[in-house]
């Protein structure tokens, strides 16, 4: 048996049944840690908000900076801020799987994969020396981009669809890259597919919208004191919001209603219903409107799935959470050390939760993956590497009744009873069948003795019914003779009455009729 | 709930009524007491407060399983029934509570009992049942390592030996000339022990070889081969029965000995990889394809070769040979399907590799780019190569049936083949002509491809695509050429003369075609056209749109219709051939989202009723702003629009619409102009008036919604044009046709025109 692997539960200590929000933050870890700190040695932290606030998971030794903790349904990437090496944690053992060395420092990181994919996808790391590379986590592959920023790539984004991919560099620009040209086995040269450089200083934060449609936009925060809005399909800046300090971090609202700014002392919140524009590009000045002070100076951040909480990580360890849209804080955790990234995961514990199809076995970015063989496009050992932790039927078919054919025997599986047509099957005739299938010896033997029983018995009853046929007949005959006697008596004193009363005529006629008669009925008596 | 009380009264009634029934009446009674029975689960396991009422509850309970038990020991085959019955009722009914579970640790003696069932020559309905309730015993206790010890354990190797002996093919005089039962046993048995192998690998393990054995025949049968004599059995040609026969087939791995399950799973893969490249060497020959030297002579059948490791028979002929490549790419998908606890190792360039190669071979007839003579095989008989060409389909179809389910394991990861994938299907699609069932699974991985990566593929790469929407909208309004009943009418004379008296009846035609309920390709049909409307850029669109537009309306499909809004192209000329009017008859709350948009500001923000008013509401309707801005779909959208209210108000004064006079415009006019005004609350009502309005069907409830939902001061042209503003998607629709290749999109105009015909009519009666 292959070690067993728990499927369900991604998070081990949240109780399954009831619903839970979680959120997962990871801390910087200086050079030097005052030795009488509580908990030094904590890296990662996965708290529970929601029902009860607790801590969950705490994952040791690991030290990130901004925008280097990427978390899928089944792992937890974080790039570490000491050495170019990213760390994978299973969130469901809540240990460390791997360490995987990239050759460059990674200021960004960002994880790529489907809903229902169960964890199956990229991880996208931004490198300082203005790359990006992509490791296919189940697979191995790791493909690698020019380097098409100048400066650090120091964040990263990708939209619903999974199909744009944007990074923000130190050098002004947002590249957006379309993740099936970079995916591609086809030998083409990786480039951008659009640039943004309207910014004219570095980029600190994207947040980008959560439509599938064409008519969805990103949010670029920039040390020039400015956050754009603008259309990624197509590079076009279309609002421009002035703000009044440099922007840290930014988040937008699950359903694209409002976005919060960052900022080293305050959060900002901006209304998108409330915003108005009569020409495209024309500067919103949002002051300092909305803005809520903070006495700790704010790192990070991030939005419950609801939209109803923001959870604010601090340089002195605070995690704070708070109403949106203004709400006071409360504290949730003090780690002491710097919080630099806060992930707010997908809530767990619906009631009708559908298993992801696969999850993901980890493997190391292997050198052979990059290497193409003669003319093949995919390389040679290129393999998936996953658990199958839910049997899907593929069949849409017309022939092949794959999909019924399963969910049918189940039902019959877990029925109170048995279903009516199975219950109303007729047992009689495959009974009679059964009896002739395997007689019993005992019920043999009785057969037989039966079977001669009746033999006798019969020939009793022949015998029997013909003594009854001939006492029948002798009867019969009895009878009739009785008959005929009283008719010739009749017809005798027919005969005398006539004699009587003078019809002479006939006399010798009654007496030959009479002998016919007699011998007629003679022969019916035989 | 049924109280305590009322449970007793039951179960009384069950236990009095079966001491009082005679055996033959147990068939009659049965299902009556199985109804009763389950009201009863909660005294089943003993959950009684009261002391009195338990007492007498677990006399009655404790009467019942003697009852159970002693049926099941019963000489008659009524009672033996009626016993299995009752253990699935009574287990089923214990196992809604926790305190159930115990009840299944003293239910050995049943087990041992119905164990004993299936030895008997019992009539099949009984054997069936006793291997279902069996089954579900067994399944019960998984999870629960002391049950699983006690109960499953012990019984578990008993249970797959007497299933496997009654599927198992009796050589005939040995069973006495009795009639062969095991094929009525067959797929219930599979689906037992498919359901029980990963609970009990170990337990399945000295079982391996005669499960592969008895399975193997069916995993890939042959069914049109002649030459070879087929021992196969009757449910070989059944599909249910090879499909099961493929799932178990694809858990055996999980037999293996420690930790051998990945690599058993991997080497079966590679067999089954190696055995559909020897296959197709062989039955392939016919078409150069592939270097192999030896293809056997050419004046034979093509034949397999000997050595095979899945202990499959031999074919003969390209049918069967096709038969066989099917049937073992159907294997390879249940490979994929099954689920297990250990890491699976897919080979994802050999498969993609396979499948590309069968999907490369294709019939030189084809509709599209007429006959080839490329890559025929000289050598080999014209008939072999026609007989290939027949069978192609059904190959095509199992390999994109495990194209699919690889897509659906690698989820994201299929990014890298898509493109490619997509290229290839295209291309098969265009040098064959797909059946039904081909052109189905094409619709579902065209579909797959389309989620995944529809949204960001090129205008160059959208070929394949366009080619397979216009084949989808095809399948779903079928014999386009029945139009030319409704073309006649609208020339006023009969173009041709038609002998076939029916096709004169066109409405019996038509109502004949719209009863027909969607076939399963025509599902997956419509599916792929939602998705590829959904995520596909709207420039690459434009030349199937009419079709799909034609489709939506027709079928009256409010899905499709609502995404073909949702995606427009921003300034193209079919940007008012617009959708929303039919939609906005139907009563999706996903259309009253879309046409009246209300979207709640973030909790707690006070809202500020200048900026959430009714301008921007009309505005929010998706239709696409000016030029420059790209087309919101969010309430944020109507912030960017360069709309205006002042101007907004002109296009509604009376003089701009003199050409309506009736009462019921000026009715009309008044709440368009009021609608600018009117607060919050009250904007609720005045839409669904005019929505009212717009249901109506008048033409100025068209003008209005058109002009509010189109960019007005934009197109100052359009604006005049209001009276017509019909006739004007008409002429959008003319045109845009003019340029779309194919055949059928002229019946477009038709179907607006006579939508136009109705409301003129209206508007002469108003």
């Amino acid at each position: 048996m292959e070690k067993i692997i728990p499927t369900q539960a991604p998070y081990a200590v949240c109780p399954r049944e009831m619903l839970t929000s979680s959120i997962l933050f990871s801390l910087y870890k200086p050079s030097v840690v005052p030795s009488n700190l509580p908990n030094k040695d904590i890296g990662i932290v996965s708290h529970i908000v929601e029902p009860v606030p607790k801590l969950g998971i705490c994952y040791k030794k690991s030290s990130t900076n901004p925008n280097c903790l990427a978390v899928s349904a089944t792992h937890i990437f974080v790039a570490q801020s000491d050495k170019a090496v990213v760390q994978v944690y299973d969130q469901e053992r809540g240990t460390k799987e791997a360490d995987v060395p990239f050759g460059e420092r990674i200021t960004s990181c960002c994880f790529v994969g489907f809903d229902d994919g169960g964890g199956v996808g990229v991880l996208v790391l931004g490198l300082k020396d203005g790359r990006l590379i992509l490791w296919e986590i189940s697979t191995g592959r790791q493909i690698s981009t020019p380097p098409a920023h100048l400066e650090d790539v120091d964040c990263l984004a990708v939209d619903t669809t999974r199909n744009f991919l944007l990074s923000g560099s130190k050098d002004h620009n947002v590249h957006v890259w379309k993740l099936a040209e970079l995916m591609s086995f086809a030998p083409e040269s990786k480039a951008p597919y659009k640039t943004f450089s309207d910014h004219r200083a570095a980029i600190t934060a994207l947040a980008i919208g959560h439509s599938y449609l064409s008519g969805d936009f990103v949010l670029s925060a920039s040390e020039d004191k400015t956050v754009l809005l603008w259309d990624y399909r197509n590079a076009m800046l279309l609002v421009t919001f002035l703000i009044s300090s440099i922007p840290r971090c930014l988040v937008l609202d699950p359903a694209d209603r409002a976005f919060y700014i960052g900022f080293e002392e305050s959060v900002q919140f901006v209304d998108l219903n409330g915003v108005r524009s009569n020409a495209t590009s024309e500067a919103v000045e949002l002051g300092e409107k909305d803005k809520w002070k903070d006495e700790q100076s704010l790192t990070c951040f991030a939005i419950s799935t609801d939209g109803t909480q923001l959870f604010t990580g601090h340089k002195n360890g605070q995690v704070f959470k708070r109403a949106t849209p203004k709400g006071q804080p409360t504290l949730l955790y003090d780690a002491h050390l710097p919080v630099t990234n806060i992930v707010a995961p997908e809530l767990r514990g619906f009631l009708h939760e559908q298993l992801p199809i696969t999850r993901p076995s980890i493997v190391k970015p292997r050198p052979d993956m990059a290497v193409r063989n003669n003319g093949s496009m995919i390389p040679e050992r290129y393999e998936l590497n996953v658990v199958f932790t839910s049997m899907f039927s593929p069949s849409a078919s017309n022939e092949d009744p794959g999909n019924d054919l399963f969910s049918t025997f189940d039902k019959l599986l877990e029925h109170p009873s048995f279903p009516g047509e199975l219950l109303s099957t007729p047992l009689t005739d495959s009974i009679s069948k059964s009896k002739t299938v395997e007689p019993d010896t005992a019920a043999a033997e009785e057969l037989q003795r039966l079977r001669l029983e009746n033999k006798s018995a019969t020939s009793y009853i022949n015998s029997l019914t013909a003594e009854l046929e001939r006492l029948q007949k002798t009867e019969l005959a009895r009878k009739q003779s009785k008959r005929l006697r009283r008719l010739k008596k009749i017809k005798l004193f027919e005969a005398m009455r006539k004699k009587a009363m003078g019809e002479t005529n006939g006399e010798m006629d009654i007496e030959e009729n009479l002998d016919v008669e007699d011998i007629s009925s003679d022969t019916e008596d035989d | 709930m049924i109280t305590i009380t009322d449970q007793i009264h039951a179960l009384k009634y069950v236990t009095d009524t079966l001491s009082a029934a005679r055996r033959d009446q147990l068939p009659q009674v049965i299902p009556s007491l199985t109804n009763h029975l389950t009201l009863c689960s909660e005294i089943l396991c003993s959950k009684a407060q009261n002391p009195q009422i338990a007492a007498s509850a677990s006399s009655l309970v404790h009467k019942l399983r003697t009852q159970i038990s002693s049926l099941l020991q019963d000489k008659s085959s009524q009672g033996r029934w009626a016993a299995v019955v009752l253990v699935k009722v009574t287990i089923e009914s214990l196992t809604q509570h926790q305190e159930g579970w115990e009840f299944l640790r003293t239910s050995t003696a049943w087990i041992r009992g119905m164990l004993a069932i299936l030895g008997k020559p019992d009539p099949i309905p009984t054997k069936t049942m006793t291997m279902i309730a069996l089954t579900r015993i067994f399944l019960l206790t998984h999870g629960q390592p002391s049950l699983t010890r006690e109960v499953t354990t012990p019984h578990l190797a008993s249970f797959i030996t007497v299933c496997l002996s009654l599927i198992t093919t009796k050589p005939p005089g040995q069973t006495g000339g009795i009639k062969d039962q095991s094929d009525a046993y067959f797929e219930t048995a599979l689906q037992c022990l498919i359901r029980l192998l990963p609970n009990h690998p170990a337990a399945f393990r000295p079982f391996n070889n005669q499960i592969r054995l008895l399975i193997s025949p069916l995993v890939a049968p042959t069914p049109s081969d002649l030459k070879t004599s087929n021992d196969t059995r009757n449910i070989a040609l059944s599909q249910r029965s090879s499909t099961l026969a493929r799932h178990f087939h694809a858990l055996l791995p999980f037999c293996a000995a420690k930790n051998g399950a990945s690599e058993e799973w991997r080497k079966y893969v590679s067999t089954i990889l190696k055995q559909i490249g020897q296959t197709a060497d062989r039955a392939f020959r016919a078409v150069h394809e592939s270097d192999a030297n030896d293809l056997g002579e050419a004046s034979e059948e093509p034949a397999s070769q000997i050595d095979d490791d899945l202990m499959l028979i031999g074919w003969h002929g390209v049918g069967a040979g096709c038969e066989r490549i099917r049937g073992l790419l159907l294997l390879l998908s249940a490979y994929l399907t099954t689920k297990g606890n250990m890491s699976y190792q897919v080979p994802i360039k050999a498969i993609y590799e396979m499948a590309e190669r069968l999907l490369s071979v294709t019939s030189p007839q084809s509709p599209v780019l007429g006959t080839r003579t490329e890559g025929v095989n000289r050598q080999f008989t014209r008939e072999e190569r026609e007989s290939l060409y027949m069978m192609l389909p059904h190959v095509h179809t199992a390999a994109l049936e495990v194209l699919s389910t690889m897509i659906s394991r690698m989820s994201l990861l299929s990014f890298g083949i898509a493109e490619d994938l997509l290229e290839q299907i295209g291309w098969m699609v265009q040098r064959s002509s797909p059946t039904t069932e081909l052109r189905s699974i094409v619709y579902k991985v065209m579909d797959q491809i389309a989620g995944m990566i529809g949204t960001s593929i090129t205008a160059q790469k959208s070929t394949s695509i366009s080619i397979i929407i216009r084949m989808a909208c095809k399948d779903l309004i079928p014999e386009a050429k029945e139009s030319r009943v409704l073309n006649s009418n609208r020339n006023g004379n009969i173009s041709k003369p038609d002998y076939n008296a029916d096709s004169f009846t066109s409405n019996a035609a038509y109502s004949l075609r719209k009863a027909k309920t969607l076939q399963t390709y025509q599902k997956n049909a419509l599916l792929f056209l939602s998705t590829a409307l959904l995520r596909l850029p709207a420039p690459t669109l434009s030349s199937v749109r009419p079709e799909i537009d034609r489709v939506a309306i027709l079928l009256q499909h409010e899905k499709l219709q609502l995404t073909s809004i949702l995606n427009r192209q921003i300034g193209s000329r079919h940007q008012n051939a617009n959708l929303i009017p039919f939609l906005a008859k139907s009563h999706d709350p996903l259309v009253e989202a879309l046409i009246h948009r209300r979207l709640g500001a973030v909790v707690g923000q006070e809202n500020d009723p200048d900026d959430d008013g009714i301008e921007s509401e009309m505005n929010d309707l998706p239709v696409e702003p000016e030029v420059v801005v790209p087309s919101f779909n969010s309430d944020l959208a109507s912030s960017f629009r360069d709309v205006s209210p002042p101007k907004m108000h002109k296009v509604h004064k009376p003089e701009d619409v003199e050409f309506v006079n009736s009462k019921r415009t000026a009715e009309s006019i008044d709440l368009a102009n009021e609608v600018t005004q009117i607060d919050e609350i009250d904007h609720i009502n005045k839409k669904a008036r005019l929505h009212q309005e717009t249901e109506n069907q008048t033409p100025y409830a068209e003008a209005v919604k058109n002009t509010t939902m189109s960019n007005v001061d934009s197109k100052p042209a359009e604006t005049e044009a209001q009276p017509n503003t019909i006739a004007i998607e008409i002429d959008m629709l003319d045109s845009g046709e003019a340029n779309s290749d194919s055949d059928d999109s002229f019946e477009i105009p038709e179907i607006v025109v006579d939508l136009d015909d109705e409301d003129s009519e209206e508007e002469g009666q108003g």
